[in-house]
């Protein structure tokens, strides 16, 4: 009995993939900004859930691979190829949470494509409305977090401001490279 | 004779000696007595008949004289074959005179000097001429043949006396030889009797010791056997007593074995059925045994086509891991793609339209994936769990199993042991009935010896009185050697 009632919700399953496809061709795509839902990535950092926002990201890439450079920054990996340039890699979980994660094999680049952050892995793509903006959940030590959260998943997810965390880093290595003249 | 000779040989030493005394009388006696009766027959035959020929002669020659005179009186010649044959047997009368006769050649020659003579003169009266007359011939019979006849008469007489005579001396002779064998003989018989008497004697004294001593020794024997023959009595009896208990106790021992006899062929009997029983449940066994092995195998096959659903779902789930990934990387090119979309502007608004579709569309894989992933797992919990489960019931099958045939071996061995049972069993009733047989057959030898120590105390209860009649005998016997020893 509870096996024909699987095959039965499998079936309307299927028949609602077929139907969402398929409706998903008549969607009126959402042009107001403002009402268009907002979309957001989810990844794991030392098994914890952090998001962020996918206009703030240049790229999504799995295991990538990081070729290590010798440096005495912390939190840096190495670089990346990306298309015909090379990319700095450093630590999402050192930057968030000041604890290193070496294996991070996901890369997420950022806006202006000239860094990319690794972190352990990748969860999903949301799409948020407004009403899924909830105040700030408590993230311990964590740094470089938005003051509001989002739901994601049913969860309050805190929400990583990349753009803030970029400008700290250009700021150290444009200050580091301007202390070894400019080398 | 020594100690050594026996009683027998004395005695017979004795008897010899005096029938040897007892021969040499005979053959002394019968050697006389025939002699005498060989010369009395010599007597009789030769002297009688030498006289009773004599006497013969003494006829013929008075028949020849008689012949004579006859035919000289009547002239017959009748009276001369008369005095022919009177003539002849003289003669032959003589001859056999002469034979027998001996040591009278002398007179023999007289009387035949005298008969030529008479018959010369007879011859010559015979021829006379008859014509002389008789009163001639009568005077030439007294002048010539008389004194030839008184001569032959005499002569024949004096052999008839000589004759008579030796006879005469002869028997006296015999009857002197005669009485003095009787006397040799009486000597020899006082002899003998005197021997015999000594040697009875001796003897006697001999073997009235001899006996005196061996009756002793039988009348001591004769109490010792007495006192043996009381004792084997005794014992007899004892013997018979003891020999009827354990007949008694044997008989019981008998009923005792046929009662275990009946009880070992009744669990001879019972460990034959439990053979048959243990044989019968060897064949179950064996058969479950094989169903057993059966279900193991089938067991197997379901943890192996469970093991085989497991790899099979877990390759599913591979594939869907793949699906997954190309969701993901799908989802992930949507995003590049909206990210490029949004970079692009308006010319990359409906790109981005399509991205945000692809996107739903790998969500919604993704999503399906995750379904399918946790179905898959579900399976392979399922799986894994039957599998689990599969494995636990083939493991406590073969843990069965193994009991099983612990208990098959077991079951076996009880089965070897049933019979070695029933086998021993089995010796054990042919044992006790050989054991009953072996009681019976004591009991009749019991029977035997006790009949034989009832008869053994009755020939020892004769043997005692033999005894006793013995030692009396010999008391007997000894106051008849020795009339002055006592009981």
């Amino acid at each position: 009995m509870a096996e024909s009632n699987d095959h039965e919700r499998l079936l309307m399953r299927l028949n609602q993939l077929r139907t969402q496809f398929d409706a998903s061709f008549a969607d009126v795509p959402v042009t107001n900004a403002d009402a268009a839902p907002k979309e957001y990535l989810t990844l794991t950092l030392r098994d914890r859930s952090f998001g962020i926002a996918l206009d703030e990201c240049r790229g999504l890439r799995a295991n990538g691979v990081i070729v290590p450079v010798p440096s005495d920054v912390v939190g840096f990996m190495g670089v990346a190829g990306r298309g015909r340039k090379l990319v700095a890699v450093h630590d999402l979980c050192w930057w968030v949470l000041g604890q290193p994660r070496p294996q991070a094999r996901w890369l997420l680049l950022d806006r202006n494509d000239d860094l990319a952050f690794a972190f352990d892995a990748f969860e999903a793509h949301h799409l948020v409305s407004k009403e899924d903006e909830v105040a700030g959940v408590a993230a311990g030590a964590a740094r470089f977090l938005r003051q509001r959260a989002v739901r994601l998943s049913g969860q309050p997810t805190p929400i990583i401001d990349l753009p803030a965390l970029a400008a700290t880093l250009r700021e150290q290595f444009g200050a580091a490279r301007e202390d070894s003249g400019g080398t | 004779m020594g100690r050594n000779t026996t009683f027998g040989r004395k005695l017979g030493f004795g008897f010899a000696v005096a029938a040897l005394l007892t021969v040499v009388m005979s053959v002394l006696g019968v050697q006389s007595l025939t002699q005498v009766v060989s010369s009395k027959d010599e007597i009789i035959d030769v002297g009688l008949g030498s006289l009773l020929q004599a006497r013969t002669l003494e006829v013929h020659a008075e028949e020849t004289v008689a012949a004579t005179r006859g035919y000289l009186l009547t002239g017959q010649d009748e009276y001369l074959q008369r005095h022919r044959e009177a003539s002849q047997q003289f003669g032959a009368t003589l001859d056999a005179l002469s034979k027998q006769l001996r040591g009278f050649d002398a007179e023999l020659e007289q009387v035949r000097t005298a008969r030529q003579a008479y018959g010369l003169v007879a011859q010559e009266l015979v021829s006379l001429d008859r014509g002389a007359g008789l009163p001639e011939v009568v005077a030439a019979t007294f002048e010539r043949a008389v004194p030839k006849r008184r001569e032959l008469s005499a002569a024949v007489d004096t052999l008839v006396s000589r004759v008579r005579s030796q006879l005469t001396d002869r028997a006296a002779q015999e009857s002197a030889a005669a009485r003095h064998s009787v006397n040799l003989l009486i000597a020899l018989g006082v002899l003998a009797a005197l021997v015999s008497a000594g040697l009875a004697f001796a003897l006697t004294r001999h073997l009235d010791a001899q006996i005196a001593t061996a009756v002793g020794q039988v009348q001591s024997s004769s109490a010792e056997l007495q006192a043996a023959a009381s004792q084997q009595a005794t014992g007899s009896r004892e013997q018979s007593t003891a020999m009827s208990e354990i007949s008694t106790t044997i008989s019981e021992l008998l009923a005792t074995s046929r009662q275990i006899e009946s009880s070992s062929q009744r669990v001879m009997e019972m460990a034959e059925a439990t053979a048959e029983s243990a044989r019968t449940g060897d064949d179950i066994v064996i058969s479950t045994q094989g169903t057993v092995a059966a279900i193991r195998q089938h067991v197997d096959n379901v943890v192996k086509h469970m093991l085989d659903l497991g790899r099979r779902s877990q390759q599913i789930g591979t594939v869907v891991d793949i699906v997954a990934e190309l969701a993901d990387q799908t989802n992930i090119l949507a995003i590049n793609a909206t990210i490029e979309a949004s970079g692009a502007g308006e010319s990359g608004r409906r790109f981005a339209v399509v991205a945000d579709e692809i996107r739903k569309l790998a969500d919604r894989v993704s999503g399906s994936t995750k379904e399918i992933r946790g179905l898959i797992d579900e399976v392979r919990s399922a799986v894994n769990t039957t599998v689990m489960a599969t494995e636990t019931s083939s493991k406590a099958v073969d843990a069965g199993a193994r009991q099983f045939d612990q208990v098959t071996h077991s079951f076996q061995r009880i089965s070897q042991l049933v019979e070695t049972t029933t086998e021993s069993a089995r010796e054990i009733h042919l044992s006790t009935k050989q054991q009953a047989t072996a009681v019976e057959q004591v009991n009749v030898a019991i029977a035997s010896v006790a009949q034989a120590s009832k008869e053994t105390e009755t020939s020892s209860t004769q043997t005692l009185q033999t005894a006793s009649q013995l030692a009396q005998l010999s008391r007997s016997l000894l106051r008849l050697v020795r009339p002055q020893a006592t009981a």
